[in-house]
């Protein structure tokens, strides 16, 4: 009796987890899978038949595919990267305590509080070429003799769209990391030094470990987050010029909805989720991140 | 050893006034512009600071629109939805992060899987599934959509949270004679209130800002949210951008607020009190 | 057994205490849960499985007071509670119980029939018109209500779309003259021709609209009229008077292409941070580059057998002149990524001279720009003597999700009635469909003469469609544009270009007529309706 009370007692922790994923996402994810394989087009809703692999042919054989999938590492890398780093270091510098810290920590965490689509609008004016204040203010201080064309050119554009989200974003990562960072005991750190450890060495060998599992899954679940962000692409370039902005996510979004081809998306959607789950097993298994603080 | 401490000290300083900087930046853009009157907005001569200053945007965004409303609506979405999410990521994050058992790994990438559906793809069956429960047009259909939307990312979370309180502690409380439900609601709940601040904003600010599924899943003016309602204001050949600007700010004011009242929770953080204690 | 119950309790009242819910009064039950999950399963088409690992039987065993054995059923009833509460929580639970369902069906047939009514480029001044229309019909039909919603431009299609494939569309909804392929084969819309053939305004469209819009766009297309025109907007030449005539020109030279392309290039100032021309490389800026370029091939799309004409010598001609617009500096660099809205400021802000755009601009230019500073001129011809733009509306369209189509149509004759329609047409700054409206000073004067003018004009030629068939949306939005950018951006020759456009198109079209062998060619065609051959 006693064991299998203690076999149960996860899953009363877990139901209603499952159920929410069950119901509202099963249905969602299995749709789409079965959608991959199927001729599914909106408008021929009465038409629909079997494709077989035909979806994922067409994917592979799009010119711009190759282009738009580096495009999209590039994007995910650069701006995780970003993020996490900014963030890091805005989490440290915010940890001891000073004067004012409070008001200091309540302006910089704004950004994350604005609708993704009005930080999308408001950078991409603020980084036109032409009536844009961050051309303006570049000449004014000298620093460029000629305007940029920030979303006018193929090699900008995508880094001025990062911009914009690395600056939505870094605020996440400093709360997660930071509130990481309060939950580590003093104690161990303490302890640390008394042992005479450097304070390079504590934060190596006893902050990072502390705060690895928040590192871990917020690093995760960025890269998927990233990875599917399409409306800011959508609303400060449209994936131009030329595609050159475009991720997989934004592509996928604009040939949804502009050829209301839903197979081919969810062909497209299918193989998103098996190259993000692939990642995420190698992640975990890199990170190690299973093994720990489990088992009362 | 002193001179370290002052470059240090100067390093921080310069920091922090260049994060200060970088998220001022924009947001003050988007102040200024908030009070401009029409004409002064676009321009090629750029105002760092309105000629004619004006709070008639802020009046025309108050007075002129439903705004309250969709204050009301949003705040009602966000709050019962982030909630709900709340409870559900607690319960799912401490299962998850305390117990070994078959089919744990399956269900982290279950629930990393749903995270990675597309939004794209998301959206008619979401449709299906609410007009199937005649739940169109309907608020519940939204704190529906972003408790399935948040919950996955909460949950592992708060499991990330629970990993970084040592299992000690909840042997200690133990040893100390308390039910698990005593350990959990004492004990393991407020050395993790920072972590469960953290996620309810997650939630929060994740409901308060969701655009698509405001648009699509609402069609009546009276259950608008506060990012369909700004929304208006980019039209078919302009943008509003005054009236837009000052709503977003006024927008901005709730999350403001809760990260004013959040902050305190995150930053004390009670660890070590608890430790002690 | 004992044990275990206290073990449910716990969690129970912790997950209670969590959630802060009043349970008196609340009916969480398992029925309702059970409803969840029955409904749910209902919606999966065509016997998918999707693995919820409990089916409806069990929780019907333990809503029979059954104790039930396997533990396992224990968490399915803690998730249905919990669905439940969090429904209760919402303040829905009445919603969905059989019960109530039940009494608001019998309830509905003393109501009035309630119709929804949906408009896709909401604005302030046109939602109130909107709204004051759908007052007074409400008041003089108190059988009918009628709601207005609106979706902004931006998501308005891809709302439509979803509403449309899960059979929600509102009864009448305003549709854009770009959908019609997908409505149509989608069968979204349904056939106005029984109503219209009885109704009393039904001879009062001005020719155009009649001739053009109605039956050569709708019937000869598709068979039958599926919609009916709001109001005509067209395109006009928006020009800086004082730089045209610091230029040393005249407006009337700008009424030709000739005229345009040496204005834009006298214009156009880098010192003085001043352009010519208002390019629009984004978001739909290439259907700009093919009003001319469709001029220029005498508004002859396409051959008798479907192939494009776009990469002829001629289109290629005239596609290198119109993008050397961009090429030569008479436009900013950054207008590759330009949309509507940058455009349209890049004029009023002073930064361009000349602006290619419909009469909606008008407000906006009252609004921030000194009146003697602008002046719309009508819109250029071409080496032979048309004037190749486009006249286009919006429709009024009823769906096929509608369950009373007879009042939806009472709704759409009533908002087109010429008394309501000129007061819409107002409000939109657009030219009313009807007659009548000519000798209206609202509508000649001002801003708007320049349009009318252009319209009027006996060699107004409105363009060819690119096509029919649905790929149009794709072709607008993600082929046109991003094929124009790579030849703007150097990444291939306006060679490729057009052989890119074309064979997307030809591709198409030729698609599309082997399985619509009666559909015609999309033409160029004049206001009385004739094509131009």
């Amino acid at each position: 009796m006693k064991k299998l009370k203690k076999q149960m007692e996860p899953h009363f922790f877990m139901t209603p987890s499952y159920i929410v994923i069950l119901i509202f996402m099963g249905y969602p994810l299995l749709n789409c899978i079965r959608l991959a394989f199927s001729n599914y087009k909106v408008t021929e809703l009465d038409n629909i038949t079997f494709a077989g692999l035909a979806n994922f042919k067409r994917i592979f054989t799009d010119p711009q595919i190759g282009m738009i999938a580096l495009n999209t590492v590039l994007f995910v890398v650069v701006t995780l990267l970003c993020q996490l780093v900014f963030g890091f270091i805005l989490a440290l510098a915010l940890k001891r305590p000073f004067k004012g810290r409070g008001v200091y920590q309540g302006v910089v965490f704004l950004p994350w509080a604005f609708s993704g689509f009005l930080v999308g609008l408001t950078f991409q004016w603020m980084f036109n070429g032409e009536y844009g204040p961050i051309n303006d203010i570049l000449m004014k201080l000298n620093l460029i003799s000629e305007k940029i064309t920030f979303l006018g050119s193929p090699k900008l554009a995508i880094f001025t769209v990062i911009t914009a989200l690395v600056w939505q974003g870094i605020p996440f990562f400093g709360i997660m990391i930071l509130a990481a960072l309060q939950s580590v005991p003093e104690e161990l750190t303490e302890a640390a030094k008394m042992d005479g450890a450097r304070a390079l060495q504590r934060f190596t060998h006893v902050t990072i470990p502390c705060i690895k599992p928040t590192l871990v899954i917020t690093i995760l679940l960025r890269t998927i987050w990233i990875f599917n962000n399409a409306d800011i692409i959508y609303i400060m370039t449209k994936g131009g010029p030329a595609n050159s902005s475009d991720t997989l996510s934004s592509y996928m979004f604009m040939k949804a909805y502009s050829t209301l081809d839903f197979g081919f998306a969810s062909a497209l959607g299918v193989l998103f989720m098996i190259g993000l789950t692939a990642y995420i097993v190698i992640f975990i298994k890199v990170t190690k991140y299973n093994q720990a603080g489990e088992d009362v | 050893m002193k001179k370290k401490k002052t470059l240090l000290l100067i390093g921080r300083i310069l920091i922090l006034a260049f994060f200060l900087l970088l998220v001022i930046l924009p947001i003050y853009w988007m102040f200024i512009t908030s009070l401009k009157a029409p004409a002064d907005i676009a321009t090629l001569d750029i105002q760092y600071w309105p000629k004619n200053l004006t709070w008639d945007n802020y009046k025309n965004v108050l007075a002129g629109s439903n705004f309250l409303l969709y204050l009301k609506n949003s705040t009602i979405v966000a709050t019962i939805s982030s909630a709900i999410v709340l409870l559900v990521a607690i319960t799912g994050g401490y299962g998850l992060s305390r117990y070994r058992y078959k089919g744990k790994g399956l269900t982290m990438v279950a629930f990393l899987i749903t995270q990675m559906i597309p939004m794209t793809l998301l959206l008619i069956p979401m449709f299906l599934i609410f007009s199937s429960l005649k739940l169109q047009d309907s608020l519940v259909s939204l704190v529906i959509l972003y408790v399935v939307l948040n919950v996955p990312f909460c949950v592992i979370t708060m499991q990330g949270f629970f990993m970084n309180i040592p299992v000690v502690l909840e042997e200690a409380a133990r040893i100390d004679g308390c039910t698990k439900f005593q350990t959990i609601c004492k004990i393991v709940l407020p050395v993790m209130l920072p972590g469960i601040i953290a996620v309810f904003i997650f939630a929060f600010i994740g409901a308060w800002n969701d655009l698509l599924g405001g648009v699509m899943f609402i069609n009546s003016e009276a259950k608008k949210t506060i990012p369909v309602g700004l929304s208006y204001y980019v039209g078919q050949f302009s943008v509003n951008w005054g009236e837009m600007t000052a709503g977003g700010i006024l927008a901005l004011l709730p999350s403001a607020a809760l990260f004013a009242f959040a902050q305190k929770y995150i930053v004390e953080g009670m660890t070590s009190g608890a430790v002690k204690g | 057994m004992c044990k275990r119950y206290k073990k449910v309790k716990w969690a129970y009242t912790l997950v209670r205490s969590l959630l802060r819910t009043r349970p008196q009064g609340m009916h969480y039950g398992v029925p309702y849960g059970y409803t969840l999950v029955r409904s749910l399963l209902r919606t999966r088409p065509q016997g998918m499985y999707y693995g919820v690992p409990y089916g409806g039987k069990q929780i019907h065993t333990y809503e029979g007071g059954k104790r039930v054995k396997k533990k396992r059923l224990l968490s399915v009833l803690l998730v249905a509670v919990m669905a439940a509460q969090t429904f209760a929580l919402a303040g829905c639970s009445d919603k969905s119980s059989p019960e109530e369902t039940k009494k608001s069906d019998e309830t509905k047939s003393k109501d009035p029939v309630e119709l929804r009514f949906h408009d896709i480029i909401p604005n302030p001044a046109r939602e109130a018109k909107f709204k004051e229309l759908v007052d007074r019909f409400n008041e003089e039909n108190p059988d009918i209500k009628v709601i207005y919603e609106s979706t902004p431009w931006d998501q308005a299609h891809n709302k439509l779309v979803t509403q449309g494939s899960a059979d929600v569309l509102p009864d009448v909804t305003i549709m854009h003259a770009s959908w019609a392929g997908e409505f149509n084969s989608a069968g979204w819309v349904i056939p106005l021709d029984d109503y219209l053939s009885e109704w009393e305004y039904k001879d009062e469209f001005i020719p155009y609209v009649s001739n053009v819009l109605m039956e050569y766009d709708q019937k000869e297309v598709y068979g039958y009229t599926f919609g009916i025109p709001d109001g005509l907007t067209t395109h006009g030449m928006y020009v800086r008077k004082d730089w045209v005539e610091a230029a040393g020109m005249k407006l009337e030279d700008l009424e030709t292409w000739d005229g345009i392309f040496e204005a834009a290039e006298k214009m156009t100032d880098p010192a003085k941070n001043q352009y010519g021309f208002a390019f629009r490389g984004a978001r739909g800026g290439a259907d700009q580059l093919g009003m001319y370029l469709l001029g220029a091939l005498n508004g002859k799309l396409y051959e008798e057998d479907g192939t494009c004409r776009i990469n002829t010598p001629e289109g290629l001609e005239a596609f290198k002149k119109y993008c050397g617009l961009y090429l030569d500096g008479n436009a900013p660099k950054d207008s590759i990524n330009w949309g509507y809205a940058e455009m349209v400021q890049g004029f009023t802000s002073g930064l361009s001279g000349i602006l290619n755009q419909t009469t909606e601009v008008v407000q906006t230019c009252k609004d921030t720009m000194e009146d003697d500073e602008w002046t719309v001129v009508p819109f250029p011809r071409s080496a032979d003597g048309n004037i190749y733009s486009k006249a286009d509306s919006f429709f009024y369209t009823i769906t096929k999700s509608s369950k009373h189509p007879d009042e939806a149509w009472k709704f759409v004759s009533f908002m087109m009635s010429p008394e309501n329609n000129r007061e819409y047409c107002e409000t939109n700054l657009y030219i009313p469909v009807m007659k009548g409206a000519e000798e209206d000073p609202r509508f000649t004067e001002g801003g708007m003469e320049g349009f009318v003018t252009a319209l009027n004009d006996e060699n107004f030629v409105r363009n060819p469609f690119y096509g029919y068939f649905p790929e149009l949306t794709e072709f607008a939005e993600t082929i046109y544009d991003s094929e124009v950018q790579k030849y703007l951006l150097g990444q291939q020759t306006a060679e490729e270009a057009v052989d890119n456009i074309s064979n997307f198109l030809t591709d198409a079209q030729q698609r599309f007529m082997e399985s619509n062998p009666d559909t015609p060619l999309p033409r160029a065609v004049k206001t009385d309706g004739t094509e131009i051959k």
